[in-house]
């Protein structure tokens, strides 16, 4: 007890010297403090994007593309050649979901009356039977599917416009204005495997099994449109009521308007047909097989898994992976190291200018380990002031850089949209902001302390090197 | 207690071997009070240090209490100086950051007693040098008088068997030097305790009843001091007109000091005396009194002479009659 009196007088006698010393350390452990919550918050926002499926409790995403091909590639002609290229069974599939594509404004109304509609096109998958599901379910690997459907909700408003009829159609006057978004039908019932899950409703509530006139809305879109919970919104002329907001992960079939799913194949025209199925493989080492087994069940089917779907992210989210990776890595290791090399030199000449007192204390019988101890202990003392001062500079540092820095932002790029093909838009590709936080979890902490307590001690090693080696002769001869 | 046979310690000092102590022999009883003076760079702090298990001889045998000091490993010194040795430093060497009391306490710390007691223990330890009412004090806030007298309560917190002293009164105006050397004077005897006191100060020098001369690291003299005009005399061998020389200049070289030596008759001293001040004679003597005339012209009387240096220092030599 009397040494960490000792210890403890010391420390706030020279007072001036040992805050520098802990401001020294505290700068060090700061900046790791700080990198680390960040690069966590970061790490963080990618698990959102990254693992986009694992949010919603599936391995595979099957679905059936349209490869359309490059045009400039006679090999992949594309376009209506491609198209012409399907399975007769399919083009006339299309057809059907695609009638919605081709308008006559004369359907509309007379010309400069006002209208509005809703038309139900593809988004980037073609429908294939919803009983592929049921094969998938019975693949031994295969713990559990998931159905689903997507399509883009074109809606159209404005006033009819004058057609002249002849060879060459033409239209005139009329003020047509259209806007999108992306619709999805999910199993209501299930709440832990969909395109969306209960887990991603971030306010009210997830769609009730057999609710005919509910929607969860995205938040972005729900904000875009200005709806909150309890509201209600129109769609192809049927009003549903806004039971909850949900923020789904992107670099999946990411939408804005979440349905049941029998209630979107009647109202797109698609009854009995899907174009997502999500798949949970019973063990993590069978997904790789259980892509090629899947895929093997319908031609054109293909199975996405969690790494492939990453891949075709892109944007300010990935630069901070690399930015929080490295360079934050690099600079806190730097800034540690230096840290401690000051500290050390610091605590060296702090002996250095006791060599009297130690020396006495040696005199008075001390014995070269009680000095060690009490030098190590004046430095364990730096290490933890240096630590309480570096996890408030550190947690300051992390909340600075949160706020000051904008959002960062994940674009999942769009293999195909089969919308844009009849002339629709498709509109952006799903994009998603993300406030970057600087989470600083009790092990950060743990670690930041633990550091900082190794750093004064390893600065403080120095020091009592030089005091184990003093002789209390040579100490006290230095005064003569 | 010591008994030091032909005790040598060198230092290295680059190429140069420096000799510190030169063949010591010394035998120093239990309960004996004992000053070693000499001039600069004589050996006294060394043989000190070496008295005190700070150091090891470099030759010789150093007994303490009948345990050869030359073989003791580190930890055994260290537990020596703990249990048996006090000490007090001319600069008083207390930690500026504790108070008087813990500056005693730190000195009983390794003992491992209980908080209670040490604290006991260090209060009791300043009331015996009248400080009692300063326990609380920093060094900082104490005058260099009672920094000294916390040193002493510090060499004496664990009832050492001998206190060693390296020049005690040599940062303290006179007042509070005739404070200091009171205690240590007291402490001498006191329960078979052996103070030995290295100085400068003729005066302080004077209080012990034995008093070690040691020139070049060698004793010069050993033996009892005799008093006259309120100094001691030591004894400076016959003839030895180069030690002479060393030991005027020594004295000269301390103000407010006065030496004392005692030589035979003879006309060395006026040589030396030249010698020492560029060959002009400085010294005018008389026989003890204020009768002056040159040492050159005058005669050292059966008593001896005294002399007054530039600085008005009496300086006396003392003839021993025998």
């Amino acid at each position: 007890m009397f040494r960490l009196g000792y210890i403890a007088r010391e420390l706030w006698g020279r007072r001036g010297r040992a805050l520098l010393t802990a401001l020294g350390l505290a700068l060090g452990i700061g900046l790791v403090v700080a990198v680390t919550s960040l690069s966590r918050g970061v790490e963080a926002a990618q698990e959102q994007v990254f693992a986009p499926l694992a949010g919603i409790g599936t391995d595979l995403l099957v679905s059936r593309p349209i490869e359309l091909g490059d045009p400039s590639d006679p090999a992949r002609p594309g376009g209506l050649a491609a198209f012409a290229s399907l399975p007769r069974e399919e083009q006339e599939a299309l057809r059907q979901e695609n009638e919605d594509a081709f308008v006559d404004p004369s359907d509309l109304g007379e010309p400069g009356d006002e209208f509005a509609a809703d038309s139900f096109l593809p988004a980037t998958q073609l429908t294939f039977p919803e009983a592929l599901g049921t094969a998938v379910s019975r693949v031994p690997e295969v713990a559990a599917v998931g159905r689903a459907l997507t399509v883009l909700l074109v809606h159209a408003e404005g006033t009819v416009p004058e057609q002249t009829r002849g060879q060459r159609p033409s239209f005139r006057g009329g003020d047509i204005r259209i806007s999108t978004a992306a619709v999805a039908g999910v199993e209501a019932g299930r709440r832990d495997l969909g395109l969306i899950t209960a887990a991603q409703v971030t306010r009210g509530r997830f769609l009730r099994a057999g609710a005919r006139r509910e929607a969860v809305l995205a938040e972005s879109y729900a904000a875009r449109r200005e709806l909150e919970v309890g509201d209600s919104f129109e769609l192809d002329g049927r009003r549903f009521a806004v039971a909850g907001l949900a923020r789904p992960p992107i670099g999946t079939q990411a939408a804005d308007i979440y349905l049941d799913l029998p209630v979107l194949q009647r109202l797109s025209d698609r009854e009995g047909r899907v174009n997502l199925l999500l798949v949970r493989a019973r063990s993590a080492a069978g997904v790789g097989p259980l892509s090629g087994r899947v895929e093997s069940l319908l031609p054109g089917i293909v199975a996405a898994s969690s790494q492939e779907l990453a891949a075709t992210v892109e944007g300010s989210l990935v630069g901070a992976d690399d930015l929080s990776e490295r360079l934050g890595l690099l600079l806190a290791i730097v800034a540690l190291v230096a840290s401690v090399g000051i500290a050390a030199l610091l605590v060296l000449g702090n002996v250095g200018k006791r060599t009297r007192e130690l020396g006495t204390l040696r005199a008075l019988g001390w014995t070269r380990r009680r000095v060690v101890a009490l030098v190590m202990g004046e430095s364990l003392g730096l290490g933890i002031a240096g630590a309480v001062l570096g996890t408030a500079i550190g947690l300051g540092a992390a909340a600075l850089v949160a706020a000051v820095v904008p959002p960062l932002e994940a674009t999942a790029a769009r293999p195909v949209d089969v919308g844009s093909l009849f002339g629709a838009a498709a509109g952006e590709p799903p994009t998603a902001e993300i406030e970057l936080a600087a989470p600083v979890e009790p092990g950060l902490l743990a670690l930041a302390i633990g550091l900082a307590v190794l750093a004064g001690l390893l600065a403080g090693a120095a020091g009592a090197v030089r005091a184990a080696r003093l002789r209390p002769a040579e100490a006290l001869r230095r005064l003569d | 207690m010591y008994a030091l046979r032909d005790v040598t310690r060198a230092f290295s000092s680059g190429d140069r071997r420096v000799e510190a102590l030169a063949g010591i022999d010394l035998e120093i009883a239990a309960g004996e009070h004992l000053a070693i003076t000499g001039p600069s760079g004589s050996g006294k702090t060394t043989l000190l240090q070496l008295l005190g298990a700070l150091d090891r001889p470099s030759g010789g045998t150093l007994d303490f209490e009948g345990r050869a000091l030359n073989g003791l490993r580190e930890r055994d010194l260290t537990a020596l100086r703990l249990e048996r040795i006090g000490f007090v430093f001319q600069q008083f060497n207390l930690v500026p950051t504790l108070s008087a009391r813990g500056n005693v306490e730190a000195a009983l710390d390794p003992l491992g007693l209980r908080a209670r007691d040490r604290r006991a223990r260090a209060a009791e330890r300043l009331a015996e040098v009248g400080l009692a009412d300063r326990a609380g004090h920093l060094p900082s806030q104490l005058s260099g008088g009672e920094q000294q007298r916390v040193a002493i309560a510090r060499a004496l917190a664990t009832e050492p068997h001998v206190v060693l002293a390296d020049e005690p009164t040599g940062n303290l105006d006179r007042a509070s030097a005739e404070v200091v050397a009171g205690l240590l004077e007291a402490l001498a005897g006191e329960g078979g305790r052996t103070v030995v006191v290295v100085t400068h100060d003729a005066d302080l020098a004077a209080r012990a009843p034995r008093v070690v001369l040691l020139q070049d690291g060698r004793v010069l003299s050993d033996g009892e001091a005799r008093s006259l005009v309120s100094l001691r005399a030591v004894e400076l061998p016959v003839g030895d007109v180069a030690t002479a020389e060393r030991w005027y200049a020594y004295v000269l070289g301390v103000p407010a000091a006065a030496g004392v030596v005692t030589l035979g008759r003879g006309a060395e001293i006026r040589l030396v005396l030249g010698a020492a001040r560029g060959g002009r004679t400085l010294i005018e003597t008389s026989d003890l009194g204020s009768v002056r005339g040159r040492l050159d012209e005058g005669e050292a009387t059966s008593e001896g002479l005294v002399a007054r240096d530039p600085w008005g220092n009496a300086l006396v030599f003392v003839h021993r009659s025998e």
